[in-house]
Protein backbone atom coordinates (compact mmCIF):
# COMPACT_ATOMS: atom_id res chain seq x y z
CA UNK A 1 0.00 0.00 0.00
CA UNK A 2 2.98 2.18 0.33
CA UNK A 3 1.14 5.18 2.02
CA UNK A 4 -1.52 6.18 0.12
CA UNK A 5 -5.22 6.10 0.41
CA UNK A 6 -7.13 3.56 -1.97
CA UNK A 7 -10.26 3.81 -3.07
CA UNK A 8 -12.01 0.01 -3.66
CA UNK A 9 -15.23 -1.16 -4.80
CA UNK A 10 -17.26 -3.79 -2.16
CA UNK A 11 -19.10 -6.61 -3.28
CA UNK A 12 -20.52 -9.72 -0.83
CA UNK A 13 -23.44 -8.78 1.96
CA UNK A 14 -21.13 -9.77 4.87
CA UNK A 15 -20.72 -6.32 6.09
CA UNK A 16 -24.90 -4.90 6.39
CA UNK A 17 -25.67 -2.45 7.34
CA UNK A 18 -22.52 -0.70 7.82
CA UNK A 19 -20.98 -1.35 3.88
CA UNK A 20 -23.39 -2.53 1.20
CA UNK A 21 -22.39 -4.06 -1.87
CA UNK A 22 -21.27 -1.78 -4.81
CA UNK A 23 -20.20 0.87 -2.07
CA UNK A 24 -17.01 2.52 -2.44
CA UNK A 25 -14.62 2.56 0.47
CA UNK A 26 -11.69 4.30 1.75
CA UNK A 27 -8.59 2.11 2.76
CA UNK A 28 -5.63 4.17 4.27
CA UNK A 29 -2.31 2.23 5.60
CA UNK A 30 -2.00 1.77 9.20
CA UNK A 31 0.06 0.57 12.04
CA UNK A 32 -1.35 -2.92 12.88
CA UNK A 33 -0.52 -2.16 16.99
CA UNK A 34 -3.29 1.11 16.39
CA UNK A 35 -5.91 -0.94 15.38
CA UNK A 36 -8.56 -1.82 17.81
CA UNK A 37 -12.00 -4.28 17.73
CA UNK A 38 -14.34 -2.76 16.39
CA UNK A 39 -12.44 -1.41 12.91
CA UNK A 40 -12.98 -2.48 10.11
CA UNK A 41 -9.71 -3.33 8.05
CA UNK A 42 -8.76 -4.78 4.75
CA UNK A 43 -6.94 -7.94 4.12
CA UNK A 44 -5.65 -10.74 1.98
CA UNK A 45 -7.07 -14.08 2.30
CA UNK A 46 -6.60 -17.07 -0.43
CA UNK A 47 -6.13 -14.47 -3.13
CA UNK A 48 -9.02 -12.12 -2.07
CA UNK A 49 -9.27 -9.01 -0.70
CA UNK A 50 -11.80 -8.89 2.06
CA UNK A 51 -13.06 -5.96 5.08
CA UNK A 52 -14.35 -7.09 7.83
CA UNK A 53 -14.55 -5.99 11.69
CA UNK A 54 -12.07 -6.80 13.97
CA UNK A 55 -13.91 -8.57 16.79
CA UNK A 56 -10.53 -9.66 19.09
CA UNK A 57 -7.15 -9.19 19.33
CA UNK A 58 -4.25 -11.05 21.12
CA UNK A 59 -0.31 -11.96 20.77
CA UNK A 60 -0.56 -15.85 22.20
CA UNK A 61 2.81 -16.54 20.88
CA UNK A 62 3.91 -13.12 20.45
CA UNK A 63 3.10 -12.43 17.59
CA UNK A 64 0.25 -10.72 17.10
CA UNK A 65 -3.36 -12.41 15.96
CA UNK A 66 -6.31 -10.75 14.27
CA UNK A 67 -10.00 -11.94 14.52
CA UNK A 68 -12.25 -10.58 12.24
CA UNK A 69 -16.17 -11.32 11.57
CA UNK A 70 -18.06 -9.91 8.72
CA UNK A 71 -21.14 -8.74 10.89
CA UNK A 72 -23.78 -10.15 9.11
CA UNK A 73 -22.40 -14.04 9.42
CA UNK A 74 -22.30 -16.87 12.26
CA UNK A 75 -18.60 -17.32 12.59
CA UNK A 76 -15.49 -15.37 12.95
CA UNK A 77 -13.12 -15.82 10.20
CA UNK A 78 -9.68 -17.65 10.13
CA UNK A 79 -7.55 -15.54 11.90
CA UNK A 80 -5.54 -12.98 10.48
CA UNK A 81 -1.90 -12.02 10.96
CA UNK A 82 -0.81 -8.62 11.31
CA UNK A 83 1.31 -9.15 7.78
CA UNK A 84 -1.85 -9.71 6.46
CA UNK A 85 -3.31 -6.35 7.08
CA UNK A 86 -3.80 -4.42 4.00
CA UNK A 87 -5.34 -0.79 5.21
CA UNK A 88 -7.86 0.35 7.26
CA UNK A 89 -11.42 1.46 6.28
CA UNK A 90 -11.80 4.97 7.10
CA UNK A 91 -14.81 5.96 4.87
CA UNK A 92 -17.41 5.01 2.65
CA UNK A 93 -19.06 6.06 0.11
CA UNK A 94 -22.87 5.20 -1.62
CA UNK A 95 -24.67 7.10 -4.31
CA UNK A 96 -22.88 10.36 -3.93
CA UNK A 97 -23.12 10.30 -0.09
CA UNK A 98 -20.08 9.69 1.59
CA UNK A 99 -19.41 8.82 5.79
CA UNK A 100 -17.05 8.10 7.53
CA UNK A 101 -16.39 4.71 9.35
CA UNK A 102 -16.09 4.74 13.22
CA UNK A 103 -15.12 2.15 15.30
CA UNK A 104 -18.62 0.86 16.27
CA UNK A 105 -18.39 -0.92 19.63
CA UNK A 106 -20.48 -4.59 18.64
CA UNK A 107 -21.78 -6.00 21.60
CA UNK A 108 -20.93 -9.76 22.14
CA UNK A 109 -24.95 -10.03 21.29
CA UNK A 110 -24.91 -8.14 17.85
CA UNK A 111 -24.20 -11.57 15.70
CA UNK A 112 -26.52 -13.21 13.81
CA UNK A 113 -25.91 -16.62 14.99
CA UNK A 114 -27.26 -16.62 18.88
CA UNK A 115 -26.35 -20.58 18.81
CA UNK A 116 -22.95 -20.25 19.64
CA UNK A 117 -21.35 -17.53 21.24
CA UNK A 118 -17.99 -18.10 22.55
CA UNK A 119 -17.55 -20.34 19.37
CA UNK A 120 -13.91 -20.78 18.75
CA UNK A 121 -13.16 -23.18 20.95
CA UNK A 122 -16.42 -25.24 22.66
CA UNK A 123 -15.25 -26.62 26.21
CA UNK A 124 -14.88 -30.07 26.64
CA UNK A 125 -15.11 -30.48 30.54
CA UNK A 126 -13.88 -33.41 32.36
CA UNK A 127 -14.12 -35.16 35.48
CA UNK A 128 -10.59 -35.37 36.42
CA UNK A 129 -9.62 -37.98 39.01
CA UNK A 130 -6.10 -38.72 39.74
CA UNK A 131 -6.32 -41.98 38.93
CA UNK A 132 -7.19 -45.03 36.75
CA UNK A 133 -10.24 -43.97 34.71
CA UNK A 134 -9.19 -46.54 31.57
CA UNK A 135 -10.62 -47.05 28.43
CA UNK A 136 -12.36 -49.91 29.06
CA UNK A 137 -14.72 -48.19 32.03
CA UNK A 138 -18.22 -48.59 29.53
CA UNK A 139 -17.38 -52.57 30.17
CA UNK A 140 -16.89 -52.03 33.44
CA UNK A 141 -20.09 -49.33 34.25
CA UNK A 142 -22.40 -50.59 36.79
CA UNK A 143 -25.48 -49.58 35.31
CA UNK B 1 -13.86 -36.29 59.89
CA UNK B 2 -14.57 -33.21 57.77
CA UNK B 3 -18.05 -31.51 58.05
CA UNK B 4 -19.09 -32.12 54.69
CA UNK B 5 -22.07 -29.24 53.69
CA UNK B 6 -25.23 -30.80 52.30
CA UNK B 7 -25.16 -30.70 48.93
CA UNK B 8 -28.04 -31.52 46.27
CA UNK B 9 -27.44 -31.13 42.58
CA UNK B 10 -29.91 -30.13 40.01
CA UNK B 11 -29.78 -30.38 36.77
CA UNK B 12 -30.59 -25.96 35.27
CA UNK B 13 -34.16 -25.34 33.59
CA UNK B 14 -33.57 -23.72 29.83
CA UNK B 15 -30.26 -26.43 29.19
CA UNK B 16 -30.60 -28.04 25.88
CA UNK B 17 -29.06 -31.63 26.44
CA UNK B 18 -28.60 -34.54 24.12
CA UNK B 19 -26.22 -37.34 24.41
CA UNK B 20 -24.33 -38.03 21.16
CA UNK B 21 -22.52 -41.25 20.73
CA UNK B 22 -21.48 -41.41 24.46
CA UNK B 23 -21.25 -37.64 25.09
CA UNK B 24 -23.36 -35.44 26.51
CA UNK B 25 -23.56 -32.36 24.70
CA UNK B 26 -25.14 -29.11 26.34
CA UNK B 27 -25.59 -25.72 25.73
CA UNK B 28 -26.82 -23.13 27.89
CA UNK B 29 -29.56 -20.96 25.37
CA UNK B 30 -29.00 -18.27 27.94
CA UNK B 31 -25.37 -17.72 27.16
CA UNK B 32 -25.08 -19.47 24.14
CA UNK B 33 -22.34 -21.24 25.46
CA UNK B 34 -21.69 -24.88 24.33
CA UNK B 35 -20.15 -27.87 26.41
CA UNK B 36 -19.19 -31.22 25.86
CA UNK B 37 -18.92 -33.76 28.87
CA UNK B 38 -16.87 -36.95 29.14
CA UNK B 39 -18.28 -40.39 30.25
CA UNK B 40 -18.14 -39.31 34.08
CA UNK B 41 -19.13 -35.56 33.84
CA UNK B 42 -22.20 -37.17 31.82
CA UNK B 43 -22.75 -39.44 34.91
CA UNK B 44 -23.32 -36.66 37.40
CA UNK B 45 -25.68 -35.03 35.09
CA UNK B 46 -28.00 -37.41 34.56
CA UNK B 47 -27.90 -38.75 38.26
CA UNK B 48 -28.51 -34.92 39.11
CA UNK B 49 -32.41 -34.74 39.92
CA UNK B 50 -32.28 -32.22 42.72
CA UNK B 51 -33.65 -35.28 45.03
CA UNK B 52 -29.79 -36.97 45.67
CA UNK B 53 -27.48 -35.54 47.47
CA UNK B 54 -24.18 -35.08 45.47
CA UNK B 55 -22.19 -37.73 48.27
CA UNK B 56 -24.91 -40.22 46.89
CA UNK B 57 -24.27 -39.76 43.71
CA UNK B 58 -21.01 -40.71 43.67
CA UNK B 59 -20.94 -43.62 46.04
CA UNK B 60 -23.53 -45.51 43.41
CA UNK B 61 -22.29 -44.04 40.36
CA UNK B 62 -18.63 -42.89 40.50
CA UNK B 63 -17.15 -45.39 43.01
CA UNK B 64 -17.62 -48.51 41.97
CA UNK B 65 -18.32 -47.83 38.01
CA UNK B 66 -15.10 -46.26 37.51
CA UNK B 67 -13.03 -47.64 40.85
CA UNK B 68 -12.22 -44.68 43.04
CA UNK B 69 -12.07 -44.44 46.48
CA UNK B 70 -14.68 -42.13 48.42
CA UNK B 71 -12.85 -39.35 49.34
CA UNK B 72 -11.12 -39.17 45.79
CA UNK B 73 -14.26 -39.22 44.16
CA UNK B 74 -16.02 -37.06 46.51
CA UNK B 75 -13.40 -34.32 46.40
CA UNK B 76 -13.09 -33.99 42.96
CA UNK B 77 -16.55 -34.51 42.16
CA UNK B 78 -17.09 -31.26 44.60
CA UNK B 79 -14.97 -29.36 42.75
CA UNK B 80 -16.59 -30.39 39.57
CA UNK B 81 -19.84 -29.43 40.32
CA UNK B 82 -18.68 -25.66 41.34
CA UNK B 83 -17.39 -25.56 37.70
CA UNK B 84 -20.70 -26.48 36.47
CA UNK B 85 -22.70 -24.60 38.61
CA UNK B 86 -20.46 -21.30 37.70
CA UNK B 87 -21.80 -22.16 33.81
CA UNK B 88 -25.48 -22.58 34.85
CA UNK B 89 -25.44 -25.50 33.77
CA UNK B 90 -25.82 -27.17 37.52
CA UNK B 91 -27.78 -26.09 40.65
CA UNK B 92 -26.42 -26.61 43.84
CA UNK B 93 -28.54 -26.55 46.80
CA UNK B 94 -28.57 -27.24 50.35
CA UNK B 95 -32.50 -28.66 50.70
CA UNK B 96 -34.13 -30.58 47.80
CA UNK B 97 -34.83 -29.32 44.37
CA UNK B 98 -38.41 -29.69 42.99
CA UNK B 99 -39.19 -29.74 39.13
CA UNK B 100 -35.80 -30.55 37.74
CA UNK B 101 -35.81 -30.93 33.97
CA UNK B 102 -34.95 -34.49 32.24
CA UNK B 103 -31.57 -35.17 31.48
CA UNK B 104 -32.17 -35.33 27.39
CA UNK B 105 -31.02 -39.23 27.32
CA UNK B 106 -33.35 -41.07 25.73
CA UNK B 107 -33.84 -44.62 26.66
CA UNK B 108 -35.01 -46.76 23.83
CA UNK C 1 -49.42 -3.53 16.15
CA UNK C 2 -52.57 -5.46 14.65
CA UNK C 3 -54.26 -2.11 13.63
CA UNK C 4 -51.25 -1.97 10.90
CA UNK C 5 -51.31 -5.54 9.91
CA UNK C 6 -55.33 -5.77 9.59
CA UNK C 7 -54.84 -3.45 6.55
CA UNK C 8 -52.46 -6.11 4.54
CA UNK C 9 -54.26 -8.04 2.52
CA UNK C 10 -53.39 -11.06 0.27
CA UNK C 11 -52.62 -8.95 -3.17
CA UNK C 12 -53.78 -10.52 -6.52
CA UNK C 13 -50.29 -9.23 -8.32
CA UNK C 14 -48.29 -10.67 -5.26
CA UNK C 15 -45.12 -12.33 -6.11
CA UNK C 16 -45.07 -15.66 -4.87
CA UNK C 17 -41.39 -17.44 -3.52
CA UNK C 18 -40.72 -20.91 -2.92
CA UNK C 19 -37.79 -21.88 -0.75
CA UNK C 20 -37.26 -25.03 0.19
CA UNK C 21 -41.33 -26.37 0.14
CA UNK C 22 -41.61 -22.99 2.56
CA UNK C 23 -43.90 -20.39 0.09
CA UNK C 24 -44.05 -16.71 1.00
CA UNK C 25 -45.64 -13.51 -0.89
CA UNK C 26 -44.46 -10.54 -1.57
CA UNK C 27 -46.09 -7.38 -2.49
CA UNK C 28 -44.83 -4.07 -3.67
CA UNK C 29 -46.63 -0.50 -5.58
CA UNK C 30 -43.18 0.07 -7.09
CA UNK C 31 -43.23 -1.92 -10.23
CA UNK C 32 -39.32 -1.37 -10.26
CA UNK C 33 -39.27 -3.25 -7.43
CA UNK C 34 -42.10 -5.57 -8.41
CA UNK C 35 -39.49 -6.11 -11.24
CA UNK C 36 -36.13 -6.27 -9.28
CA UNK C 37 -37.68 -9.46 -6.99
CA UNK C 38 -38.58 -11.14 -10.26
CA UNK C 39 -35.40 -11.15 -11.66
CA UNK C 40 -33.35 -11.91 -8.25
CA UNK C 41 -35.80 -15.21 -7.36
CA UNK C 42 -36.37 -16.18 -11.06
CA UNK C 43 -35.91 -19.56 -10.37
CA UNK C 44 -37.82 -19.53 -7.01
CA UNK C 45 -40.99 -17.41 -8.21
CA UNK C 46 -44.54 -20.00 -7.98
CA UNK C 47 -47.91 -19.62 -7.55
CA UNK C 48 -49.07 -18.57 -4.52
CA UNK C 49 -50.62 -21.68 -3.22
CA UNK C 50 -50.77 -22.00 0.80
CA UNK C 51 -48.04 -19.01 1.69
CA UNK C 52 -46.43 -19.55 5.34
CA UNK C 53 -45.97 -15.69 5.05
CA UNK C 54 -47.23 -12.90 3.37
CA UNK C 55 -45.63 -9.39 3.27
CA UNK C 56 -46.72 -6.01 2.26
CA UNK C 57 -43.17 -3.85 1.24
CA UNK C 58 -43.46 -0.49 1.74
CA UNK C 59 -40.68 1.61 0.04
CA UNK C 60 -38.81 4.63 1.86
CA UNK C 61 -36.95 7.54 0.71
CA UNK C 62 -35.19 7.64 4.24
CA UNK C 63 -34.79 4.61 6.06
CA UNK C 64 -36.84 5.36 8.84
CA UNK C 65 -34.14 3.94 11.81
CA UNK C 66 -32.14 7.03 13.08
CA UNK C 67 -29.03 4.49 13.42
CA UNK C 68 -28.17 3.47 10.01
CA UNK C 69 -25.73 1.15 11.27
CA UNK C 70 -28.08 -0.60 14.04
CA UNK C 71 -27.29 -4.18 14.17
CA UNK C 72 -30.35 -6.72 13.59
CA UNK C 73 -32.49 -8.04 16.80
CA UNK C 74 -35.36 -10.09 16.34
CA UNK C 75 -37.41 -10.33 18.78
CA UNK C 76 -41.25 -11.53 19.48
CA UNK C 77 -43.40 -9.12 21.34
CA UNK C 78 -47.04 -8.63 21.57
CA UNK C 79 -47.76 -11.91 19.50
CA UNK C 80 -45.69 -10.89 16.72
CA UNK C 81 -41.84 -11.02 15.52
CA UNK C 82 -39.98 -7.88 15.25
CA UNK C 83 -37.39 -7.60 12.91
CA UNK C 84 -35.45 -4.64 12.76
CA UNK C 85 -32.03 -3.44 11.04
CA UNK C 86 -30.30 -0.37 10.33
CA UNK C 87 -31.68 -0.98 6.47
CA UNK C 88 -35.14 -2.18 7.50
CA UNK C 89 -38.22 -2.72 9.47
CA UNK C 90 -40.65 -5.81 9.95
CA UNK C 91 -43.46 -6.81 11.84
CA UNK C 92 -44.88 -10.04 11.02
CA UNK C 93 -48.13 -11.65 13.06
CA UNK C 94 -46.77 -15.61 12.66
CA UNK C 95 -50.69 -16.54 13.61
CA UNK C 96 -52.26 -14.82 10.39
CA UNK C 97 -49.02 -15.21 8.38
CA UNK C 98 -49.07 -11.17 7.35
CA UNK C 99 -46.26 -8.57 7.63
CA UNK C 100 -45.75 -5.30 6.98
CA UNK C 101 -41.63 -4.22 6.00
CA UNK C 102 -40.52 -0.74 5.84
CA UNK C 103 -36.90 -0.57 3.71
CA UNK C 104 -35.33 1.48 0.91
CA UNK C 105 -35.79 0.28 -2.77
CA UNK C 106 -32.64 -2.39 -2.86
CA UNK C 107 -32.75 -5.69 -3.00
CA UNK C 108 -30.32 -6.88 0.19
CA UNK C 109 -32.63 -5.86 2.63
CA UNK C 110 -36.06 -8.09 1.63
CA UNK C 111 -33.05 -10.42 1.27
CA UNK C 112 -32.31 -10.45 4.35
CA UNK C 113 -36.07 -10.38 5.47
CA UNK C 114 -36.75 -13.36 3.65
CA UNK C 115 -33.77 -15.50 5.71
CA UNK C 116 -34.85 -14.52 8.84
CA UNK C 117 -38.43 -15.45 8.25
CA UNK C 118 -37.22 -19.28 6.59
CA UNK C 119 -35.11 -19.58 9.85
CA UNK C 120 -37.82 -18.96 11.91
CA UNK C 121 -40.33 -20.94 10.20
CA UNK C 122 -37.95 -23.80 9.59
CA UNK C 123 -37.15 -24.78 13.56
CA UNK C 124 -41.39 -25.91 13.10
CA UNK C 125 -40.13 -28.00 10.67
CA UNK C 126 -37.09 -29.53 12.33
CA UNK C 127 -35.05 -27.68 9.72
CA UNK C 128 -32.19 -25.39 9.51
CA UNK C 129 -30.35 -22.59 7.43
CA UNK C 130 -26.31 -23.17 7.23
CA UNK C 131 -23.40 -21.06 6.43
CA UNK C 132 -22.68 -23.71 3.91
CA UNK C 133 -22.30 -24.30 0.11
CA UNK C 134 -24.46 -27.07 -1.46
CA UNK C 135 -24.43 -28.69 -4.64
CA UNK C 136 -26.38 -31.96 -5.70
CA UNK C 137 -24.02 -35.25 -7.40
CA UNK C 138 -25.51 -38.23 -8.58
CA UNK C 139 -28.53 -37.18 -7.05
CA UNK C 140 -27.60 -36.55 -3.73
CA UNK C 141 -26.84 -33.78 -2.10
CA UNK C 142 -23.36 -32.56 -0.29
CA UNK C 143 -23.22 -29.92 1.76
CA UNK C 144 -19.65 -27.95 2.57
CA UNK C 145 -19.53 -25.71 5.79
CA UNK C 146 -16.67 -23.69 7.04
CA UNK C 147 -15.20 -20.10 7.57
CA UNK C 148 -15.10 -17.10 5.70
CA UNK C 149 -11.92 -18.36 3.31
CA UNK C 150 -12.59 -21.93 3.83
CA UNK C 151 -13.34 -22.97 0.61
CA UNK C 152 -17.51 -22.69 0.05
CA UNK C 153 -17.42 -20.03 -2.96
CA UNK C 154 -13.94 -21.86 -4.24
CA UNK C 155 -15.46 -25.44 -4.00
CA UNK C 156 -18.40 -24.22 -5.39
CA UNK C 157 -16.49 -22.43 -8.14
CA UNK C 158 -14.49 -25.86 -9.05
CA UNK C 159 -17.47 -28.03 -9.38
CA UNK C 160 -17.36 -29.95 -12.51
CA UNK C 161 -20.34 -29.51 -14.95
CA UNK C 162 -22.50 -32.33 -14.06
CA UNK C 163 -22.61 -31.16 -9.97
CA UNK C 164 -25.86 -28.71 -9.42
CA UNK C 165 -25.25 -26.28 -6.79
CA UNK C 166 -27.59 -25.54 -4.61
CA UNK C 167 -26.38 -22.31 -2.81
CA UNK C 168 -22.65 -21.21 -2.32
CA UNK C 169 -23.39 -19.49 0.99
CA UNK C 170 -26.76 -20.45 2.68
CA UNK C 171 -27.38 -24.06 2.47
CA UNK C 172 -31.66 -25.22 3.55
CA UNK C 173 -32.07 -28.23 5.26
CA UNK C 174 -35.04 -29.64 6.08
CA UNK C 175 -35.99 -33.20 6.80
CA UNK C 176 -38.97 -35.08 4.41
CA UNK C 177 -39.70 -38.64 4.93
CA UNK C 178 -37.04 -38.72 8.09
CA UNK C 179 -34.17 -37.84 6.00
CA UNK C 180 -32.79 -34.86 5.80
CA UNK C 181 -32.59 -33.01 2.11
CA UNK C 182 -30.65 -29.95 0.94
CA UNK C 183 -33.03 -27.27 -1.13
CA UNK C 184 -31.96 -25.08 -4.02
CA UNK C 185 -31.92 -21.58 -2.52
CA UNK C 186 -31.63 -17.86 -3.94
CA UNK C 187 -29.44 -16.77 -1.36
CA UNK C 188 -26.10 -16.48 -2.73
CA UNK C 189 -22.28 -15.21 -1.54
CA UNK C 190 -20.23 -14.56 -4.01
CA UNK C 191 -21.39 -16.12 -7.09
CA UNK C 192 -23.90 -13.44 -6.64
CA UNK C 193 -25.60 -16.29 -8.56
CA UNK C 194 -28.80 -18.14 -7.57
CA UNK C 195 -28.72 -21.85 -6.65
CA UNK C 196 -30.96 -24.23 -8.43
CA UNK C 197 -34.39 -24.63 -7.34
CA UNK C 198 -34.44 -28.53 -6.41
CA UNK C 199 -33.39 -30.71 -4.28
CA UNK C 200 -31.55 -34.33 -2.79
CA UNK C 201 -31.15 -35.82 0.44
CA UNK C 202 -28.12 -34.93 1.99
CA UNK C 203 -25.86 -37.69 1.99
CA UNK C 204 -22.76 -36.10 3.78
CA UNK C 205 -21.53 -32.87 5.41
CA UNK C 206 -17.51 -31.74 4.76
CA UNK C 207 -16.24 -29.65 7.39
CA UNK C 208 -13.73 -27.26 4.76
CA UNK C 209 -9.98 -26.51 5.56
CA UNK C 210 -7.46 -25.73 3.18
CA UNK C 211 -4.59 -28.19 3.41
CA UNK C 212 -1.49 -28.85 1.13
CA UNK C 213 -3.26 -32.20 0.05
CA UNK C 214 -7.13 -33.36 -0.86
CA UNK C 215 -7.89 -35.70 2.39
CA UNK C 216 -11.15 -36.74 3.66
CA UNK C 217 -10.73 -37.56 8.09
CA UNK C 218 -13.40 -38.60 10.55
CA UNK C 219 -14.57 -35.85 12.82
CA UNK C 220 -15.86 -36.84 16.01
CA UNK C 221 -19.81 -36.00 17.12
CA UNK C 222 -19.35 -33.08 19.15
CA UNK C 223 -16.80 -31.57 16.68
CA UNK C 224 -19.58 -32.01 14.61
CA UNK C 225 -21.95 -30.81 16.17
CA UNK C 226 -20.05 -27.54 17.22
CA UNK C 227 -18.68 -26.95 13.96
CA UNK C 228 -22.70 -27.00 12.90
CA UNK C 229 -24.27 -24.83 15.36
CA UNK C 230 -21.02 -22.64 14.64
CA UNK C 231 -22.50 -21.85 11.26
CA UNK C 232 -26.38 -22.32 11.77
CA UNK C 233 -28.05 -19.11 10.77
CA UNK C 234 -30.61 -18.13 13.62
CA UNK C 235 -31.35 -14.80 14.59
CA UNK C 236 -34.13 -14.79 16.95
CA UNK C 237 -33.36 -14.07 20.48
CA UNK C 238 -35.54 -16.64 21.69
CA UNK C 239 -33.75 -19.21 24.37
CA UNK C 240 -36.53 -21.44 23.95
CA UNK C 241 -35.86 -21.65 19.89
CA UNK C 242 -32.28 -21.75 20.12
CA UNK C 243 -33.15 -25.23 23.03
CA UNK C 244 -34.81 -25.97 19.87
CA UNK C 245 -32.33 -25.68 17.00
CA UNK C 246 -30.05 -27.09 19.40
CA UNK C 247 -31.93 -30.48 19.06
CA UNK C 248 -32.44 -30.17 15.22
CA UNK C 249 -28.96 -30.13 14.90
CA UNK C 250 -28.14 -33.21 17.22
CA UNK C 251 -30.68 -34.69 15.16
CA UNK C 252 -28.56 -33.80 11.63
CA UNK C 253 -25.45 -35.23 13.39
CA UNK C 254 -27.22 -38.17 13.99
CA UNK C 255 -28.51 -38.76 10.96
CA UNK C 256 -25.85 -37.59 8.25
CA UNK C 257 -22.00 -38.54 7.88
CA UNK C 258 -20.29 -35.75 9.07
CA UNK C 259 -16.13 -35.69 7.75
CA UNK C 260 -13.33 -33.10 7.23
CA UNK C 261 -12.12 -32.11 4.01
CA UNK C 262 -9.03 -30.85 3.76
CA UNK C 263 -8.34 -29.61 0.19
CA UNK C 264 -6.01 -27.43 -2.37
CA UNK C 265 -8.06 -25.75 -4.18
CA UNK C 266 -8.09 -27.40 -7.71
CA UNK C 267 -10.66 -29.29 -9.65
CA UNK C 268 -9.40 -32.78 -8.20
CA UNK C 269 -11.05 -32.13 -4.68
CA UNK C 270 -14.25 -32.95 -6.29
CA UNK C 271 -12.66 -36.84 -6.81
CA UNK C 272 -12.90 -37.16 -3.09
CA UNK C 273 -16.41 -36.15 -2.85
CA UNK C 274 -19.40 -39.13 -2.33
Amino acid sequence: MAGRVIQLRLSGTSMMPTLWPGDLVWVKPVKVEKLAPGDVILFLRENRIMAHRIVGMDAPAGELVIRTRGDTLPAGDLPVRGSEVLGLVTAAQRFGTGWAISRTPRLASRILSRIVRRSDRFRHLLFTLNLKLSHNTRARRAW
Amino acid sequence: MENRQIKYVARSTAIAARMLDGEMMIMSPVDSTFFSLNEVASAIWQAADGQTLLADIVDSRICSAFGIDRETALRDAEEFVEQLAKHGILRICTTPVANTPPSGVFHR
Amino acid sequence: MSAVLASVSAAADAIAINIGGIVGTVHTESPFFRQMLLRHYHDFISLPAKPSFELEVELLEFPDNSDLDADLEVRFTGGCWHLRRGDFSVVWDPTSGRGKVRQTANPYSIDTVLRILHSLLLVGQRGFLLHAASAIRGGRAYVFTGLSGAGKTTISRLAPPHVTLLSDEVSYLRPLEGAFRAFGTPFSGELRQAGKNCAAPVAAIYLLDKGPQNCVSPVTPAEALHALMRNILFFADSAKLAGSVFQIACDFVMQVPVKRLTFVPDEHVWEMIG
